[in-house]
């Protein structure tokens, strides 16, 4: 009994080191969360998740292993110090957290989870590269700014102020807070949105060179005169309630009803 | 680092409308030195330009508008000594109903604009204290929640053109660019949407400012638009929509 007691805890001690190596993460415990800003920059793929709990867990996915000669030496980078061992760099100052990514891993993902009620702000600048940026299950603040990235939103409230210049934006809302407003702007590619059919708001939809479509029931202000021609859609939501807004300047907008 | 944590102090009373003129000259003075900690630059202008206009505002006082009133009364009094006929005496009686109707009328409107006003003092400190919120959505909401926007104050504008330049998040930047559209010309208003054309970098706001200065239907904002198009670093959708402004304003 012993014997077999000792064999499972080796054999297990040897997995959890074997999968703590593999899956390449890095926790950060966060007292009280609510109130807090997670500011995740430069990541080049990104997924974000709540969870519960009070620690930020990041891992890493298949990133490139170093090289046999790197042994015994550390990573260097123009962009940063890498504190964490995954490629990345955490600072925390005051109320708010700073991710970035220190290692260039242009294909690398991380995958982040964080304590619900924290804040999340993503921005990417790089040119030419940046890909997915997925945020699932937030229901507080959420601010994204992208260039070359597509931004996937799922099961979130917002409010979401989202702009991306090459990408597209695909959001699924759960419902739509009613704390501030919800912007959402691709300058070449497609906003694509889905929303609960008793959400209510202020809608306003522009695509100057694109057009819109949607199977919700919007409900257009009534004006005598002769409606303006413009490409910018006004109308209402259940009677109307915070403001949202959709902007393709080059591309379509889509907005369903789940 | 000690007194870093007091001007914070006082910019956040200054924000909430709380500081007395001599903390507003203190920070005046501050904001004035080259070696500003960068977390602070943002306000430098703010607080810089909110200083500029004051000394050149001048404000209506009551001693001014009593002694306009009296300049007005005595032009209107006829110099005549003996009132003898009844014309005269009519013509006096009737002169002076219309000057009291005159004054009343000045003095109605007087409090009328004095309401107004204290009614855009009140907006402009909410805005300024909604304004200094780390929530990008309250501070979009706070822009385009501004009502009164068919005759705001300097102050107001002020605050605008420092939003447009220096909001960290592009939609706030993009809310005031709209919120100055609609005001309508106003002075400073082209110089500063044009001032902030040239070092906007996200094409959405680029074009939301070009689009703001073809409403403002302003030839002088020609000159920037040109300059843009000359920038290659600038995406070619953003230097067409300048090359339609350009035209359109030509075509004025």
């Amino acid at each position: 009994m012993n014997k077999l007691n000792r064999m499972v805890m080796a054999v297990l001690f040897t997995a959890a080191t074997l999968t703590g190596l593999n899956a390449q993460e890095f926790k950060l415990d966060v007292s009280n969360p609510s109130g807090k800003t997670l500011i995740l920059k430069e990541l080049n793929r990104v997924a974000v998740e709540a969870h519960d709990g009070n620690q930020v867990l990041m891992t890493s996915e298949n990133h490139g292993d170093h090289p046999e000669r790197a042994q015994g030496l550390k990573p260097l980078s123009a962009r940063g110090e890498d504190n964490t061992g995954i490629g990345l760099n955490v600072t925390t100052s005051g109320n708010e957290v700073t991710v970035f990514q220190a290692a260039r891993r242009s294909q690398g993902k991380y995958v982040i989870k964080v304590p619900k009620g924290m804040k999340v702000q993503i921005e990417h600048t790089g040119q030419h590269e940046g890909g997915k940026i997925e945020v699932s299950g937030l229901s507080t603040e959420l601010e994204i700014s992208g260039r070359y990235n597509s931004v996937y939103l799922k099961n979130i409230t917002g409010p979401a102020l989202v702009n991306t210049i090459y990408g597209k934006i695909e959001a699924d809302f759960a419902s739509l807070s009613q704390k501030g407003p919800t912007s959402l702007v691709s300058v070449y590619s497609t906003v694509d949105v889905t929303l609960p059919t008793n959400t209510k708001a202020n809608l306003l939809v522009k695509t100057p060179y694109g057009e819109a479509y949607s199977d919700l029931n919007i409900e257009f202000p009534k004006t005598e005169e002769m409606r303006k021609i413009s490409s910018a859609i006004e109308g209402t939501l259940n009677g109307g309630g915070v403001e949202l807004e959709l902007k393709a300047s080059y591309g379509n907008v889509y907005l369903r009803k789940k | 680092m000690n007194a870093n944590k007091e001007i914070e102090q006082l910019i956040e009373k200054y924000f909430s409308g709380e500081t007395s003129l001599e903390e507003e000259k203190q920070l005046q003075v501050f904001f004035q030195r080259e070696d500003l900690p960068a977390e602070l630059e943002s306000y430098r202008q703010q607080i810089l330009m909110a200083a500029e206009l004051r000394k050149v505002r001048t404000e209506l006082n009551d001693d001014d508008l009593f002694a306009k009133i009296e300049e007005a009364s005595e032009a209107k009094e006829p110099k005549v000594v003996e009132l003898k006929t009844s014309w005269q005496t009519w013509g006096l009686r009737v002169a002076a109903a219309i000057a009291l109707v005159l004054v009343g009328f000045w003095v109605g409107e007087r409090f009328s604009q004095n309401t107004e006003v204290s009614e855009i003092k009140e907006e402009l400190a909410l805005l300024k204290q909604q304004l200094s919120s780390n929530s990008a959505s309250g501070r979009l909401q706070a822009v385009s929640q501004i009502k009164h926007a068919e005759r705001p104050d300097e102050e107001m504008l002020i605050t605008l053109f420092a939003v447009m330049k220096n909001d960290p998040n592009m939609h706030v930047r993009i809310k005031a660019v709209e919120a100055l559209a609609k005001m309508g010309k106003q002075p400073g208003s082209v110089q500063a949407l044009t001032g902030a054309l040239l070092e906007e970098n996200e094409p959405a706001a680029q074009i939301a400012i070009i689009e703001a200065l073809v409403a403002l239907q302003e030839k002088s904002a020609i000159e920037s638009l040109e300059k843009l198009t000359e920038q290659d670093q600038v995406l070619k959708e953003v230097r067409d929509e300048a090359y339609i402004g350009i035209f359109k304003l030509k075509d004025m």
